[in-house]
């Protein structure tokens, strides 16, 4: 990303937690509090990030088209592969996920990307279900 | 109600935050890892990461019984990850109510903090229909948050 951010007008933003890696182009921190973090995603016009629930919600929370890059245990970035099966649902929902490097550059101009679209059944289930069950311990049932 | 979030600092954080609408209105508290995104919380017992630094185990176990007993919350909810073992424990002791949701990341597997507080669960939901059949009866499917 850091190499992009040198070929493109716009500025470009990383978040790279543990990562030691200085960049040259693109802003840089490791991690930030809530606050500015916010900031960060109401500013941008596009989110790039791994497949971790959390990215993928605010980037739906802020309405911010999304690229998902899935870790991949075969390139050390995980323990596991089990974020492939989120970029497979999200695939399959019509988010962008690339596991290949190469093609991010194709879709970072694009502006035909989406902001992930809200499964709007299953979450409102879901917090009604967990609701109802708050309502129901608090008055003692 | 006063009820306790317990929740790693990550996405499990964003997570719990996506499902505030479930207990708003209640008085919350927090039990969570110290970080900058913690860190400004109202409300919060920020405890050291219990994966990354396991020997604080002992004193944050202390510590969360000593929070909980001064809170005193008719319910606890959980997103995980590992904070909700200690939590959970301590919850049942207590006699105060579990709810814990697996993470919508796990979609085909269980994870390990699932699996050890179904248990300690008073309910207990999934956010893949598929990985009702990881877990016992008291399992439950109702949606996910993606």
């Amino acid at each position: 990303m850091d190499e992009i951010a040198g070929t493109v007008d716009e500025p470009v933003v990383i978040q790279k937690g543990t990562s030691r890696v200085a960049t040259r182009h693109a802003e840089s921190f490791s991690w930030e509090s809530e606050e500015l973090l916010v900031t960060h995603f109401k500013n941008a016009r596009l989110v790039i990030c791994h497949a971790g629930v959390g990215a993928i919600l605010d980037a739906r929370r802020y309405r911010k088209p999304l690229i998902v890059v899935p870790r991949q245990k075969l390139f050390g970035e995980h323990f596991d592969n089990h974020q492939m099966e989120i970029a497979h649902v999200l695939s399959a929902q019509g988010t962008v996920v690339i596991e290949d490097l190469t093609e991010l550059n194709r879709y970072i101009s694009s502006e035909n990307l989406e902001p992930p679209t809200a499964t709007d059944n299953r979450r409102e289930s879901l917090i009604r279900t967990i609701k109802e069950i708050v309502r129901s311990i608090s008055e003692g049932d | 109600m006063r009820i306790c979030l317990v929740c790693s600092h990550g996405g499990h954080l964003t997570e719990m935050r996506d499902l505030e609408e479930a207990f708003a209105g209640h008085d919350l508290c927090y039990l969570t890892y110290d970080s900058s995104r913690t860190k400004d919380l109202p409300n919060a017992l920020l405890i050291q990461n219990l994966w990354a630094k396991p020997w604080t185990i002992p004193a944050s176990m202390i510590m969360i019984a000593a929070y909980v007993l001064k809170q005193k919350p008719a319910l606890m909810i959980s997103t995980g990850a590992e904070i909700a073992v200690p939590a959970f424990l301590i919850a049942r002791l207590a006699g105060i109510k579990t709810v814990f949701i697996e993470s919508c990341a796990r979609v085909s597997a269980p994870s390990a903090t699932g699996k050890i507080v179904y248990p300690l669960s008073n309910h207990f939901f999934v956010q893949w229909e598929g990985l009702l059949r990881h877990f016992g009866k008291k399992a439950r499917y109702e949606g996910g948050l993606l």
